[in-house]
């Protein structure tokens, strides 16, 4: 029966049998046949090398295939060197020279079919779609041996090989779309294009390797955990189907399968199956198939069969034996397997350098993402501006269980150093990191970078301002009280805070104007310098320079924030005098010039307030201060009503 | 990473390992069986020296059929057919030589070329007597041509007064009577199908691309499985002929002929080929202690020029 049966086999027809591509399996790398369209999920370098044995009359072993490949981002490459890609064929080409009248020596043939090599490249479009080619060598050797007269002092017979090369390449394109984890479909050409060297020899045609072109059609589903069925289809009449399962054992995954084949010209109509065995690690992988044929492999065929039937497929075809391939697969994986992934990342404040403070304990971005992981991971978030970050700030870790998401915010560090004036959009790459010395996942967004003059125009900010080791502010304030030492020494000490304050304003006030410009909410501010040099600023740049004046010289102020009414705020400051309730009398007996508040330490001490738009003298100053926190603080009770509030500097 | 070059070393010794003790995979043997396109052949070549002019083995006129073996007498019956520029004549012929085992002829430098021979009597075929004529021997003796007469043989060709005809697919009967009432025999000498041939030549000899078609009337009785076909050449401005190589291939009607054979002779000597097709019974007697080797063939040659 087999003798009349043609077989055309499948161009799908990999050693290793037919594979889902819905899981991460190393099998598939090796298979131009079944994935001519070069799909792997592989992560970055993969080497492998299969090697089986042939169970013909006189069973042999063979490398069949080495495979190097490489992801280069969506990009992946491969290149594969298959020496056991061979068929030999031998046979007597039917001539013969009979020598000195009795000695007959029969002339004998060997046509090689090998497939050399092969090149595959494919991109990754989206998770779900990807599309590639690949590139196969092929080479045809008809070595026939013939005789030719040599016509010299006598006539002989010269035996000699004629050996005919017809060479070609194969290419065919192909894509992926696995719109879920359950289902993935591909398409992919046979035979698409052939580039062929012609035959010298014209007789040999009949001998090359059929190059039927067609269609293959792919399917994958996932009915059930661990579970897949993977069908193939190709418009030639010929089909693979099969199934595999897994489980974890090990610390690795196993799986079993087994694929069987069939075609519109072979009997029974499965003509094979494929079983095959692996176990695959992080790095390591290994698989064990089998080709195992229904017919009879160990006849005899004819010379006129192999005229009449020719061969399309080199390692599948009437003549192929059962054989025993073992896939080493290694993965050079320097990009670690993906744990972790964003979901989505939020600016949830632009970023104001000089409020530097405010990313160390608030957030600035937030982030929700998903652990792919069956177990509870750790996450470590991190985050890098563009323009501000030279290094990757990392932000407190997280931990997720298993396919679960979470939320994960983003601090950062603004450097002392930055001092960019001017506002611009930037961006910043998030980055989540398990286990692994690489992130995982990355994503990029815009954020907004204000100049360093920038302020959010909450009054409590203002003091990211106000420094105590401003190094202008020490000059500037020593540089005056210098002037009134001998006063000042001569002074108790109790008493000599309230006076410098007083000589610090009334100096600096003789250089400034005031500018009002009250109904910008998300103001610009001044540094002290700013507002010295340009002679005048409004509330907010004139209280930030007398806090700052105050506090390099060590007396501690307050900002008092009367909030917008009608849209208009204002801001001016509180000086601690470091009185005691019971020293007041010595700067006034004025008690509504003054209130009692605690410092730092929590002592109660006596506080002053200070208007520092009024551009006068202290006393004006103060009496305008007191004036002002009276009626806004006190009387109206804006300090209970939360209207007015005091932002301690420090 | 301890693990990881654990693997690596365990990876490239297994490659390694593998590299070198591999085997290419088991090839197919197709057994020959005699229907692919080219009929099989067995090539030999007939004349080794082709600058010697003067070489006959002498005991077939049709120069193209027999090798003498040197053990016994020799009968043979030809029917011939010659086909020159598209004209075709026909000739029958039957000829014996009968050696005198005792009497060697030896070259120079004492190899046998042949024996004397003996005239025992009469012989007929189909009741016609054949003609009893000197024996020639020419050949080449170490650059010294030779032509020397061995003795008598018998012929009967067919002409106007003789009504000697070569009957195909026949028999014709062949008759020995001693002189002096020696011994005496006769027996049947059976005769092969008619051969028939046809040569497709086709390329230039110029180009070296010459290939010849071989194609005869297949025979339609199993009693001849191989057809022999004589690959001659016939010298420039000559009727010299020099058969070169016996093409021996299945009696089944087509015969390509190795291109080789064809474009590797020297042209510049040569302007003619001959394809002499032989459809041959050889026939082994033994008659009264006397080994006789009875040829019976039919015999077409065709004489082409060389394109």
């Amino acid at each position: 029966m087999i003798g009349t049966v043609k077989i055309s086999a499948q161009s799908s027809f990999g050693l290793s049998g037919y594979w889902t591509p819905l899981e991460e399996n190393s099998t598939l790398m090796n298979s131009y046949e079944a994935n001519p369209e070069n799909f792997s999920s592989l992560k970055d370098w993969g080497l492998s090398f299969s090697y089986g044995g042939e169970f013909s009359n006189t069973p042999t072993s063979s490398l069949y295939l080495i495979s190097l490949s490489k992801q280069i981002g969506r990009h992946f490459v491969s290149v594969r060197y298959t020496p056991g890609y061979q068929k030999d064929f031998i046979f007597n080409n039917g001539q013969s020279i009979l020598i000195h009248d009795s000695t007959s020596q029969a002339l004998d043939s060997k046509y090689t079919y090998k497939e050399l090599f092969g090149f595959g490249y494919s991109y990754k479009f989206s998770g779900q779609f990807s599309a590639g080619f690949s590139l196969r060598y092929f080479k045809q050797e008809f070595d026939q041996e013939s005789v030719e007269p040599v016509f010299s002092d006598t006539l002989y017979l010269n035996r000699f090989s004629k050996i005919d090369n017809i060479n070609f390449w194969r290419a065919d394109f192909g894509f992926n779309y696995l719109p879920s984890k359950y289902f993935s479909f591909s398409v992919s050409t046979i035979n698409l294009f052939n580039i062929n060297e012609s035959a010298v020899d014209t007789t040999l045609i009949p001998y090359e390797i059929k190059k039927y072109k067609g269609v293959a059609f792919g399917l994958s589903v996932s009915p059930a955990e661990n579970f897949d069925y993977n069908f193939i289809y190709e418009t030639t009449n010929a089909l693979q189907t099969g199934f595999d399962i897994s489980f974890n054992i090990f610390n690795g995954k196993a799986r079993i399968g087994v694929t069987g084949f069939h075609d519109n010209y072979q009997s029974p109509f499965i003509a094979g199956i494929i079983p095959a065995i692996s176990f695959n690690t992080k790095f390591l992988g290994v698989s064990l198939s089998g080709v195992k044929y229904f017919s009879n492999r160990n006849i005899q065929h004819t010379f006129s069969e192999f005229t009449n039937e020719g061969l399309d497929n080199i390692i599948n075809n009437r003549y192929s034996y059962d054989k025993v391939i073992l896939t080493f697969t290694f993965a050079l994986n320097t990009i670690a397997e993906k744990e972790v992934q964003f979901l989505d990342a939020n600016i949830v404040r632009d970023i104001y350098p000089t409020m530097s403070d405010n990313y160390l304990n608030r957030p600035f971005a937030t982030a929700r993402v998903i652990n792919l992981t069956h177990r509870t991971i750790t996450i470590k978030p991190s985050s890098k501006i563009e323009g501000i970050n030279e290094d990757r700030i990392v932000s407190p870790v997280v931990k997720i269980g298993p396919k679960d998401t979470a939320e994960v915010s983003f601090y950062t560090i603004i450097p002392q150093s930055y001092d960019k004036k001017k506002t611009g959009i930037s961006f910043v790459d998030f980055f989540i990191t398990a286990d692994n010395s690489q992130p995982d996942d990355q994503i990029q967004k815009p954020i907004l970078i204000n100049g360093i003059n920038s302020w959010d125009g909450k009054v409590i900010n203002l003091r990211y301002f106000i420094k105590r080791d401003y190094q202008f502010s020490m000059d500037y304030s020593k540089k005056i009280l210098s002037r009134y030492k001998s006063e000042l020494d001569s002074m108790a000490y109790s008493i000599s805070i309230f006076y410098k304050a007083k000589i610090l304003f009334n100096n600096f006030v003789k250089e400034l104007v005031y500018s009002a410009n009250p109904t910008i909410a998300q103001d610009y501010v001044q540094f002290p310098n700013e507002t010295l040099k340009l002679k005048g600023g409004n509330c907010d740049d004139l209280s930030v320079l007398y806090s700052s004046l105050l506090e390099s010289v060590g007396i501690q102020t307050a900002l008092v924030d009367y909030k917008p009414q009608n849209g208009i705020g204002h801001v001016n400051i509180l000086i601690d005098t470091q009185l005691s309730p019971d020293q007041a009398r010595l700067i006034t007996d004025n008690d509504s010039k003054y209130f009692i508040r605690k410092n730092e330490s929590g002592i109660d001490e006596v506080w002053i307030p200070v208007e520092t738009t009024s551009l006068t003298n202290f006393d004006k100053a103060w009496q305008l201060g007191s004036e002002k926190f009276n009626r806004d603080a006190l009387d109206n009770l804006g300090l209970a009503k939360g209207s007015v509030e005091i932002v301690d500097v420090y | 990473m301890k693990i990881v070059k654990s693997y690596i070393v365990v990876f490239f010794f297994g490659l390694l390992l593998f590299i070198f003790g591999c085997d290419n995979p088991a090839p197919t043997e197709l057994v020959q069986d005699n229907s692919a396109q080219e009929s099989p052949v067995q090539v030999q070549v007939l004349t080794k020296d082709t600058s010697n002019e003067y070489y006959s083995n002498g005991f077939d006129t049709t120069g193209v059929a027999t090798t003498y073996s040197g053990t016994s007498d020799v009968v043979t019956i030809s029917g011939v057919k010659v086909t020159v520029n598209n004209i075709t004549t026909s000739s029958s012929l039957a000829q014996a030589v009968f050696f005198d085992k005792s009497h060697a002829v030896h070259t120079s430098n004492g190899g046998v070329m042949g024996y004397l021979t003996l005239a025992p009597g009469i012989v007929k075929f189909n009741n016609q007597r054949a003609s009893k004529i000197l024996y020639h021997l020419r050949f080449n003796d170490h650059g010294i041509h030779r032509d020397t007469v061995l003795g008598y043989q018998y012929i009967l060709s067919q002409n106007s007064a003789i009504p000697f005809n070569f009957d195909y697919g026949s028999a014709i009967s062949f008759q020995l009577d001693h002189m002096n009432g020696g011994m005496q025999y006769s027996f049947n000498i059976p005769t092969p199908e008619e051969i028939t041939g046809r040569v497709d030549l086709t390329g230039k000899k110029a180009n070296g691309n010459l290939n010849a078609l071989l194609e005869w009337n297949a025979s339609t009785l199993s009693n001849t499985k191989v057809v022999e076909i004589i690959l001659g050449v016939m010298v420039k401005g000559t009727n010299t002929s020099y058969p070169l190589y016996k093409l021996s291939a299945s009696d089944n009607g087509k015969l390509l002929v190795p291109p080789k054979l064809l474009n590797e002779i020297p042209f510049n000597k040569y302007d003619r080929f001959v394809f002499t097709f032989i459809r041959q019974f050889i026939i082994h007697h033994n008659e009264q202690g006397n080994d006789l080797t009875v040829y019976s063939q039919s015999i077409h040659s065709i004489i082409l020029n060389i394109p």
